[in-house]
């Protein structure tokens, strides 16, 4: 995929880069307005994540070029401003989605994933790593052709970990993004750990390996290892 | 009482007064005149009586106008006038009359004149007189009011277009004039103050609003940087345990600081009313789903979320804040609670009360609504969402209520 990202803090830029690029994703940065609809005419993407909050105009502005230029591409609005009527401008303007800084860098990623099988529907509504098969259609998960029997909450995290997988996700990302932000302010996580315990074990019985690995407590991580 | 109204009041009391006594006054007038004409009347009859008598001797008697008789010298009494009844042949009936009583002396006759002249002509008069003031009175009062409301209205007319603007008036306007057309000095002066005033208030609203989500973007974005590079830090696959724990505890702390910095804003934000945009909200389902979110969260203590909601509560608010006044109370329901205990949150179509077992608390429990007023200091909570809860229950005039005894935490919101 060829993702441009369009913001002004050149660090923030930078990090957002190195963590989506992943096998086959090109990354491109402008940091200036000017730079921005420069990059846009000339070239085309499939992901635009852009923050509102551009030196030299509006970021707001480029929507509409964005949309002469790039008709198909997916839309992710970053801003810090947390302002609602920015929210609804931008979605009203032909924005996909709207995150506020901070944010998880894996949160982004997993909305960045999603739009992209929603925009460009490869055939198939199924996220798939090894043995291990999801139908996002159906919200079920299948390891070596059984069903899992997953709940809403455990289909979520499995869904999130394998969004990004082979990163290691931490568990205040985790807790935002299938309980939402108070959740992730208590500090104890235990319920994660059930969670994922289950998930474990759901997989086990159907002979499927283990992927799910603890990374010190940090978070975790859906890999090979 | 409604402006058009007060003035047709007084205007109503000042006009029947004025003619009321105008109309007493005429009367009076009127009644005097026709007496002091009915007397001179009864003297100028006794004068031709007198003068006949002098000139041919003869008595001429009208009865009942006219009576004379002869009386002895020694009776001779000053006149007097006085009102009588006298049965009239002519008009067959009893009739009152005024009577003036003359005693004379003629020659060597001394006569007693009685003379009379009738008074229902009098009292014909003033009836008519009456009738005639009463109905002008009245038509004139029905078109002075109709005058008056007519031309009240087109008078006062600028002024209500005024109200019924003003009442259009929310600061989140980018631009708002009152226009009227009007020559009246003092409308025109009151448009200019509110112009002013309404002018005034939206720029300052709009400071403000830029302020704070300029303080936003200036906070939040430097605690991107530290949060996405702790991110990447620890996809290092050499990661060791050590720097694990480290970085996880500066994760933490970015991500209060954050959650901090976003709640000081909202707190701003309702301050200065930036949530203008209502709709008709279902509470019920927004309370059961935020409920939903933190049942996983409160299993870890053990803590029991029980619900007893009534369906169908709807309330015209904002929905993020109905959303953030549930989560915040919830969360801090749940986060007070001691591990094992239960939590009871009732909603229904007046209020929601939220129970839960909690340390015991000795001072006001409305100093908890203080920003950052946390009555154990070493929670990690940041202090502020009982804040943000009581800054939206004003903002919509919910009564929140907060009751502790025996460890029992209550807080009740009439809806």
């Amino acid at each position: 995929m060829k993702i441009l990202i369009i913001e002004d803090e050149h660090t923030l830029a930078e990090s957002v880069a190195d963590y989506i690029s992943e096998h086959g994703n090109i990354c491109e940065m402008a940091f200036t307005f000017l730079e921005a609809e420069d990059k846009l005419v000339i070239n085309e993407y499939d992901l635009i994540l852009l923050d509102i909050t551009l030196p030299g105009g509006n970021g707001l502005d480029l929507i509409p070029l964005i949309r002469k230029f790039n008709p198909r591409c997916g839309l992710i609005i970053i801003s810090a401003k947390d302002s609602i009527d920015d929210k609804i401008s931008g979605l009203d303007l032909g924005a996909d989605d709207y995150v506020t800084k901070p944010f998880d860098l894996s949160e982004l990623n997993s909305r960045m994933k999603s739009l992209s099988r929603r925009r460009f529907n490869d055939g198939s509504n199924e996220i798939v790593f090894n043995e291990i098969i999801l139908k996002s259609e159906s919200s079920e998960a299948i390891v070596n052709g059984i069903n899992l029997d997953l709940t809403k909450k455990q289909y979520e995290i499995l869904l999130y970990l394998m969004l990004n997988k082979n990163k290691v996700v931490t568990l205040e990302s985790i807790a935002g993004h299938v309980w939402g932000d108070i959740a992730a302010d208590e500090g104890r996580y235990d319920f994660i750990y059930s969670h994922i315990k289950n998930i474990r074990k759901k997989i086990e019985e159907r002979k499927g390996r283990n992927y799910i690995h603890n990374i010190y407590g940090l978070g975790y991580k859906l890999c090979e290892e | 009482m409604k402006l058009l109204q007060k003035t047709n009041k007084i205007y109503l009391i000042l006009s029947a007064s004025a003619f009321l006594i105008g109309g007493l006054i005429l009367y009076l007038v009127i009644s005097v005149y026709l007496d002091s004409q009915l007397t001179e009347r009864l003297n100028d009859t006794k004068q031709r009586i007198i003068a006949r008598i002098k000139s041919s001797g003869s008595l001429w008697e009208d009865p009942p106008f006219v009576q004379i008789r002869v009386i002895e010298t020694t009776e001779k009494g000053s006149d007097i006038v006085s009102d009588t009844l006298i049965y009239d042949a002519s008009e067959k009936e009893i009739l009152p009359f005024r009577q003036l009583k003359s005693d004379l002396t003629i020659g060597d006759k001394t006569y007693e004149f009685l003379i009379r002249d009738d008074l229902i002509e009098k009292s014909d008069i003033l009836a008519v007189i009456t009738i005639i003031t009463g109905t002008a009175l009245v038509v004139l009062l029905i078109t002075l009011l109709i005058i008056n409301r007519m031309l009240s209205r087109r008078i006062w007319k600028p002024f209500y277009s005024i109200i019924s603007d003003l009442n259009r008036f929310s600061q989140d306007e980018t631009e708002f004039i009152i226009n009227s057309d009007t020559d009246i000095v003092e409308f025109q002066e009151l448009i200019s103050e509110l112009n002013n005033i309404t002018g005034k208030a939206i720029r300052d609203y709009q400071l403000l609003k830029r302020f704070t989500e300029d303080a936003s973007h200036e906070i939040q974005t430097p605690l991107s940087v530290i949060q996405m590079k702790l991110e990447s830090f620890i996809q290092d696959p050499d990661l060791k345990e050590s720097q694990a724990d480290l970085i996880k505890n500066a994760l933490t702390s970015v991500h209060k600081l954050s959650r901090l910095t976003k709640s000081l804003l909202l707190l701003t934000k309702l301050d200065s009313r930036q949530f203008p945009y209502t709709t008709e909200v279902d509470l019920s389902k927004i309370l059961a789903s935020q409920i939903d979110m933190l049942r996983d969260p409160a299993k870890d203590k053990s803590v029991f979320i029980e619900e007893r909601i009534d369906p169908g509560c709807l309330r015209t608010v904002n929905p993020y804040l109905a959303e953030s006044l549930f989560l915040n109370l919830v969360s801090n329901a749940v986060m007070h609670s001691p591990d094992n205990e239960t939590v009871i949150i009732e909603l229904n179509s007046i209020q929601l009360m939220i129970t839960n077992k909690g340390p015991a608390f000795s001072g006001d429990p409305l100093k908890l609504f203080e920003r950052f007023y946390k009555a154990d200091r070493a929670s990690s909570s940041s202090g502020l969402g009982l804040s943000i809860v009581k800054k939206i229950c004003d903002l919509y005039d919910f009564r929140i209520n907060y009751e502790i005894s025996d460890q029992i935490h209550k807080i009740t919101i009439k809806l």
